[in-house]
């Protein structure tokens, strides 16, 4: 592993500790700066705001993922001294060699032994899982009850109408989200908290309110389709006496929360993957108080197209890492893929990274859609299941990108062609399209755009929200 | 196939959603709705799916008609999805290829905060723009940043605006066609900065811009693009006209500055009409132009004023002190034919300097500047006291032959403050030695067998020496004058000076205190001076150990080193025990200041700080900082001896 700036940017838990780390590097302030004889050490001082400076060493064993130790009380981890004493190394500094420190060299055996002792129990046969078949019944029982009431609460809100919303108290929709909670249906629940946003956004912005019913309205009708799907996805579930995950999308849509053991023993998950970036953003889920991380990814041997998701809920924004663009190609030895159709969540455990080649872009612009038809196609078989997301992410084919009067226009190879728009739905933090303009050098005949396909309402029309342009030579990323 | 009866009906659902399952029976439009569908119906199973469920809306009881209602505009809605057009009819105008800026592969985490900051709202902006100038200067040049950075000019945060600029202009010429991009010649400060940096970028380049936007402009925007014309000689013409048409004062204004740069015969003609008819503007618009037309322009509306006011032509005390006060401010700086005689006829007119008491202040130049003539309670002009500062300032500035002799005359005839431009211009005629004896002549009178020091002398000499500063590219001494009459601290090199006499260091460190601003001034920046006395060295030290102020003891300590001195073993310490008090930023300043090894400094540090522990100084404003000079301590002590530190 070669120690470069995107590798200290990747373990540090957020920009802002980086960059502190950079600047305490760059400030002269680390002191005695030494390593071990083969490398795997390296420690030193830093000057803190007290008296006594802090003692950091990094542990390099395992290069892809360094053990971080320093004495300063910070609970970010891996501190801002640890990432300056990478940036030391980075900077090509001075470190002595000499034995390590006693109080390492404990530390390592500590790890080593805990790290064997996971190992061995890794190893050792697995008891089988006691179920606890009535809890689980019960459980069943009261999602059951969770999902007439929440149908319940959905005739209520269309008998009286949506217009009614703009009289209510969002509270009482806050309070309904809530006691949803006690029926294990945080999806269900999610719902109701988007709907009490939507009130409140009638009452401080009436001039907005046709575009909160809309929005309200598509709410209703996902939840419809879950609580009809979701009540017999678990009565059958409770007649089968069958309580383990499965591989559908209503388990995550009714509340459910995968576990990586579960998504491999269900055999959602490939071997070997190789996966490179295509696009990266951040928005924020205020129904579910949280920091939505989403990047897109393709895999250079299928061409698939699907997406990672980090959460950060706004109370543990500090304990929850975040995640960041990444440049290079990613090596994953055991991909998890989440149910579902089209663009799937995916998640993986531990991976390494390589540069990305020539060739891996050649590839690339090898996977995109054959014409923009068969996207459109593709688009539109997904986005009318009402539980799927009302958007495609896909690659397609340049043959020219340009302007109509206003608008922007890609026109394919085989001479067919969409508009391009920034989806409205994903706030004006996400508009990018005019970006396409400002790409110095263009966007070549030959190259391939990324971005989401949906359908807009107001003209009843499938555009392209471009996100990046990929081209022989780079990844031009509109946004992040 | 026309989908129209489809959203039609899609419509109607969708109302229904918003109006209530309740009313359903009432809504008739609904029902048409319906109704037209049934034609699709016929020809596609789907659309018989779509009625079949619209008429399970209507028979379905009242309380599960929510259900049916979303049930039956799911189908609605995928069938629209799946009817979705794409394509778009016209010509395809291809995208521009000169996209100004670099493509770098910035994270989310490396950029979202810096463009968040240049266009969001809100404290810590500056700052973090700022640390990312230092650290990361190329993250400026990305394509996503510079559209940001230009829509900044506009910022409401005035520093952060004129940061912006400052970055933009680091980019180079290349980012114009952006600035150009989306100009509003009627907009606001945003626009003005995007004027100005153009001009600053390309100049007289894009003067087909500034001209082309020009007959739409509105306010700054105009001013900043008649200013904008000053570098196309070709725009003479219009800015004659300019100066005649513009309604508004600051554009109008504007449009006489960059003319009377122009040297051309019209010009001068204009500028000369204006002087007979309001000769305050025309002086206004003379004041420190320094071209030969400029000092013809001025020579002969003064003259014209001086004419008028010998001829007893009516001008109430206002009004002629406010030309007058007009005019020698015009003057600083002007030279050639018929100025001389200008100052001979001032002097005549206004008699000696009134300065028998009245000790001149730093700059006596102030009171004119700064006088303003009411006629309700017209005040005494300060004209007497300012003309001398007035002809040493062109004397030091300008080095025109004809005005120090000018000056010298003035001396011999009228003494007093005189002996400012005198001397200075006696620095310029004679070589070192001369100039030297002949400022010691007039410094010190012969009583009987002694020598007194003329103390008016001693403040007019000051002066003079105060601004002759040491340039070390050029090794030898300038002038240095006011830049500005706005802003006193603002300076710029005059003429050169022939070397100081040796013999003026020991003068003025035997003359003591009262020339202590003079000899830092003339010492500064200066490194070996062969033949110096040596008591001025003693003397030097003497001065930075007894002065209270920390500012001038740092300038000495540079003076001391740039000398040779070497004996800096505590002497921070030595310092501030003579002072009897210290603080902790005025200790950090001194420890900068001192060159000697970061080690050393560590040393000296560590002493100040066990005297500050154990009670053995005083503190001023109570205010030492223990941990920050623990931590600057073990900073310097493991610094290698080789590396400066920069100060904190």
């Amino acid at each position: 592993m070669e120690l470069t700036e995107q590798f200290i940017l990747r373990q540090a838990p957020n920009p802002a500790a980086a960059e502190n780390g950079r600047k305490l590097s760059r400030g002269g302030k680390f002191s005695g700066l030494h390593r071990s004889e083969d490398g795997s050490v390296c420690w030193g001082e830093c000057a803190g705001s007290g008296k006594t400076p802090y003692r950091v060493s990094i542990d390099w064993a395992d290069p892809d993922s360094p053990i971080c130790r320093c004495s300063c009380p910070s609970r970010q981890f891996p501190c801002k001294h640890a990432l300056g004493l990478m940036f030391e190394q980075l900077s090509g500094k001075n470190f002595e060699t000499a034995a390590i420190p006693q109080d390492i060299v404990d530390k390592r055996e500590k790890q080593a032994a805990k790290a064997a002792k996971k190992e061995a129990a890794a190893q050792a046969p697995k008891k089988p899982k006691k179920t606890n078949t009535a809890a689980q019944a019960k459980r069943l029982a009261r999602q059951l009850e969770g999902l007439d009431m929440a149908e319940k609460m959905a005739e209520e809100l269309l008998h009286a109408g949506l217009a009614s919303m703009a009289g209510s108290s969002a509270q009482t929709y806050e309070k309904l989200a809530k006691d949803l909670g006690n029926y294990y249906l945080t999806g269900p629940q999610i719902a109701f908290s988007r709907i009490a946003l939507a009130v409140r956004e009638i009452q401080q912005s009436p001039e907005r309110a046709e575009s909160a019913y809309a929005e309200a309205l598509r709410i209703l009708i996902a939840l419809r389709s879950t609580i009809k799907k979701g009540r017999s996805f678990l009565q059958n579930k409770l007649e089968a006496g069958q309580y383990s995950a499965e591989d559908s999308v209503l388990f995550e849509a009714l509340g459910g929360v995968w576990r990586l053991e579960d998504l491999h023993a269900i055999g959602s998950y490939k071997e070997n993957a190789r996966l490179v970036q295509l696009s990266f953003d951040v928005s924020e889920d205020e129904a579910r108080r949280e920091f939505v991380e989403r990047a897109f990814w393709i895999d250079l041997d299928t061409g698939r197209i699907d997406q990672t998701l980090n959460l950060r809920p706004y109370k543990a924004l500090k304990y929850v890492k975040a995640e960041d663009s990444f440049f290079e190609r990613m090596e994953i030895p055991t991909l998890y893929y989440y149910p579902g159709e089209g663009c799937r969540r995916i998640r993986w455990e531990s991976a390494a990274s390589l540069p990305v080649t020539q060739e891996d872009r050649a590839k690339l612009l090898s996977l995109t859609q054959p014409e923009l038809a068969a996207a459109v196609k593709l688009t539109k078989s997904q986005i009318k299941n009402t539980l799927l997301p009302k958007y495609v992410p896909v690659l397609v084919p340049v043959g020219r990108v340009g302007m109509v009067g206003e608008q922007f226009v890609l026109e394919d190879p085989a001479g067919g062609r969409i508009v391009l728009r920034d989806r409205t739905e994903d706030g004006e933090d996400h508009a990018c399209t005019a970006r396409l303009a400002k790409v110095p050098g263009g966007v070549p005949a030959g190259a391939a755009l990324f971005g989401l396909l949906f359908y807009e309402e107001s003209d009843r029309s499938l555009c392209l929200h471009p996100y990046s342009v990929v081209t022989c030579s780079q990844i031009v990323r509109l946004l992040y | 196939m026309n989908l129209q009866p489809l959203f039609d009906l899609k419509e109607r659902l969708e109302h229904t959603a918003v109006a209530g399952t309740g009313l359903l029976d009432e809504d008739f439009r609904l029902k048409r709705a319906r109704e037209s569908l049934a034609p699709l119906a016929a020809a596609s199973p789907v659309f018989g799916k779509i009625t079949a469920g619209v008429d399970a809306l209507f028979a379905a009881p009242q309380e599960t008609r929510g259900g049916a209602l979303l049930d039956v505009l799911a189908l609605v809605d995928a069938v629209v999805y799946t009817q979705g057009s794409t394509g778009c009819q016209g010509d395809l105008s291809p995208l521009p290829t000169d996209g100004v800026g670099t493509l770098r592969p910035l994270s989310y985490g490396q950029l979202h905060p810096l463009l968040e900051a240049l266009t969001g709202t809100g404290s810590g902006r500056f700052s973090l723009v700022a640390d990312v100038r230092k650290e990361h200067p190329e993250y400026f040049s990305d394509y996503r940043v510079l559209p940001a950075l230009i829509e900044g000019l506009g910022d409401g945060y005035v520093d952060m605006a004129d940061q912006n600029a400052e970055i933009l202009k680091e980019q180079g010429e290349k980012i114009i066609p952006l600035l150009k991009e989306g100009f509003d010649p009627e907009g606001k400060g945003g626009m003005v900065r995007r004027v100005r940096l153009i001009q600053e970028l390309a100049g007289e380049k894009e003067n087909d811009f500034y001209l082309a936007q020009l007959p739409q402009s509105k306010k700054e925007v105009r001013t900043e693009l008649i200013r904008a014309l000053c570098h196309d000689s070709h725009n003479t013409p219009l800015l004659l006209e300019l100066c005649q048409t513009e309604k508004r004062g600051e554009s109008r204004d504007c449009a006489h500055e960059i003319l009377v740069k122009q040297e051309t015969p019209e010009v001068e003609e204009y500028f000369l009409a204006l002087g007979k008819k309001n000769p305050v503007q025309a002086f206004t618009y003379l004041l420190g132009e320094k071209t030969a037309m400029a000092s013809r322009l001025t020579a002969a509306i003064a003259q014209e004023q001086i004419k008028n006011l010998r001829t007893g032509k009516k001008l109430s005390d206002s009004q002629r002190n406010e030309r007058f006060r007009a005019l020698f401010l015009a003057l600083i700086g002007k030279t050639g034919p018929g100025i001389a005689d200008i100052f001979r006829e001032a002097v005549e007119l206004f008699g000696e300097p009134d300065g028998k008491g009245k000790k001149p202040g730093i700059d006596p130049l102030r009171d004119l500047i700064f006088y303003t003539v009411s006629s309700s309670n017209p005040s005494q002009p300060p004209f007497a006291v300012s003309l001398p500062y007035v002809l040493a300032m062109t004397v030091m500035g300008r080095g025109d032959r004809e005005l120090c002799d000018l000056a010298v005359e003035l001396y011999e005839r009228e003494g007093g403050a005189y002996l400012v431009p005198a001397f200075a211009a006696q620095l310029l005629i004679k070589d070192s030695a001369e100039s030297y004896e002949w400022a010691k002549e007039r410094l010190f009178k012969r009583e009987f067998l002694k020598k007194t020091v003329q103390e008016d002398c001693l403040s007019f000499i000051r002066y003079v020496l105060m601004r002759v500063k040491w340039n070390r590219e050029e090794n030898g001494y300038r002038f240095m004058v006011r830049a500005s009459l706005r802003n006193e601290w603002e300076m710029e090199m005059g003429v050169p000076v022939p070397c100081l006499d040796v013999r003026w260091f020991e003068l003025l460190a035997q003359l003591g205190k009262d020339m202590d601003d003079a000899l830092a001034a003339v010492l500064s920046d200066r490194q070996e001076i062969p033949g110096l006395s040596k008591l001025v060295v003693p003397y030097v030290y003497q001065e930075t150990m007894s002065t209270l102020s920390v500012y001038s003891a740092a300038e000495w300590i540079r003076i001391l080193n740039a000398l040779g001195w070497d004996r800096w073993d505590d002497f921070v310490v030595r310092y501030f025990l003579k002072q009897g008090q210290v603080s902790f930023p005025e200790c950090m300043m001194l420890l900068n200041t001192l060159p000697v090894p970061p080690k050393e400094k560590a040393a000296q540090l560590r002493k100040m700080d066990e005297l500050v522990r154990n009670k053995k100084i005083n503190l001023r404003h109570n205010y030492w900082e223990e941990n920050m000079a623990a931590a600057r301590i073990h900073e310097w002590e493991n610094q290698p001896s080789g590396e400066e530190t920069s100060g904190s």
